[in-house]
C-alpha cells in the first residue's frame, strides 16, 4: 500500500542523497519560516507594533513558539521515520564540521541583531519594539544557522 | 580539490561493497561516504587511516595528494 509515509519518503529522498540531519536543517528553516514569517508580517507590513507589550502581544509571540514546536516535532518525527537507520546514527565528522561552521556564520549575525535590538532603546524604542527586534535577531541567527547548514551539505562540507 | 581518492575502485574490488557498509565501518554516514568518495568532502586522518584499514591497503594507496594542482596558476 502507498501510504503517506511512502509518499513523504518519496517527496524527501527526491533526487539528491540527503543526510538526516541535512533534512533536519530543510525542517527547521521551513519550521522557523512558517512560525515567525506570519508574526514579523503582522508586526513589521501591518505596523501592529504596541506602545506597550501586553498579553495579546505574548499570545502572538507564543502562538508563533507553539507552531514552531508542533511542526518541528511532527515534521522531525515525519523524517526519523521514513529514515530510521540515519536518525539512529550518531552524528559524524561532516556533521560536526558543517555544524560548526554554521554555528561561527551564525554567532556574529545573533550578535549583531540582539545589539541592534539594544540600539533601539537609544532612539526611543518601548519594550515592544525591542521583544521584537530580539526576537528578530535570534530568528535571523537561526536562519542563517539553518541556511550555512544546507550550503555546507550541498556543497564542499 | 587536490585530494583524490580510489574509495569506488577499492568498494568494487571489496566484493561491490556498499557505501553504507563503508560507512557502516568507519563510524559515518553513507552520505558522507559518497562526499569523500566524489571529492566533496576530505576527511580528518583519523578516518582516512580507518577507511585504509577497512580495504588493507596503505594510505596513499587510498589516497593521493596533487600538491602541483594547488601551487599551479
Amino acid at each position: 500500500m502507498f501510504g503517506l509515509v511512502d509518499i513523504v519518503r518519496t517527496a524527501l529522498n527526491m533526487g539528491v542523497a540527503m543526510s538526516f540531519r541535512e533534512k533536519l536543517s530543510w525542517v527547521s528553516l521551513g519550521g522557523i519560516t512558517v512560525a515567525y514569517g506570519p508574526y514579523f508580517f503582522i508586526v513589521l507590513v501591518l505596523q501592529r507594533t504596541p506602545t506597550s507589550l501586553g498579553v495579546a502581544d505574548a499570545a502572538g509571540i507564543l502562538t508563533a513558539v507553539l507552531v514552531l514546536t508542533c511542526l518541528m516535532t511532527v515534521a522531525t518525527i515525519i523524517v526519523a521515520i521514513t529514515n530510521v537507520r540515519d536518525a539512529q546514527a550518531p552524528s559524524d565528522e561532516r556533521d560536526v564540521r558543517i555544524a560548526g561552521r554554521a554555528v561561527a556564520f551564525a554567532y556574529p549575525v545573533l550578535l549583531a541583531g540582539v545589539f541592534a535590538a539594544l540600539a533601539t532603546l537609544f532612539f526611543g524604542a518601548n519594550q515592544a519594539v525591542l521583544i521584537n527586534a530580539v526576537l528578530a535577531a535570534v530568528v535571523l541567527g537561526e536562519l542563517t544557522r539553518c541556511l550555512f547548514e544546507i550550503v555546507g551539505y550541498r556543497t564542499r562540507g | 580539490m587536490p585530494i583524490t581518492n580510489q574509495i569506488r575502485l577499492l568498494r568494487f574490488m571489496a566484493g561491490e561493497m556498499t557505501q553504507a557498509e563503508l560507512g557502516a565501518r568507519i563510524g559515518m554516514t553513507r552520505q558522507t561516504v559518497a562526499a569523500i568518495e566524489a571529492g566533496k568532502y576530505s576527511p580528518t586522518l583519523e578516518a582516512a587511516f580507518r577507511i585504509a584499514q577497512v580495504f588493507g591497503k596503505p594510505l596513499d594507496a587510498v589516497f593521493q595528494w596533487d600538491g602541483d594542482a594547488v601551487s599551479r596558476p
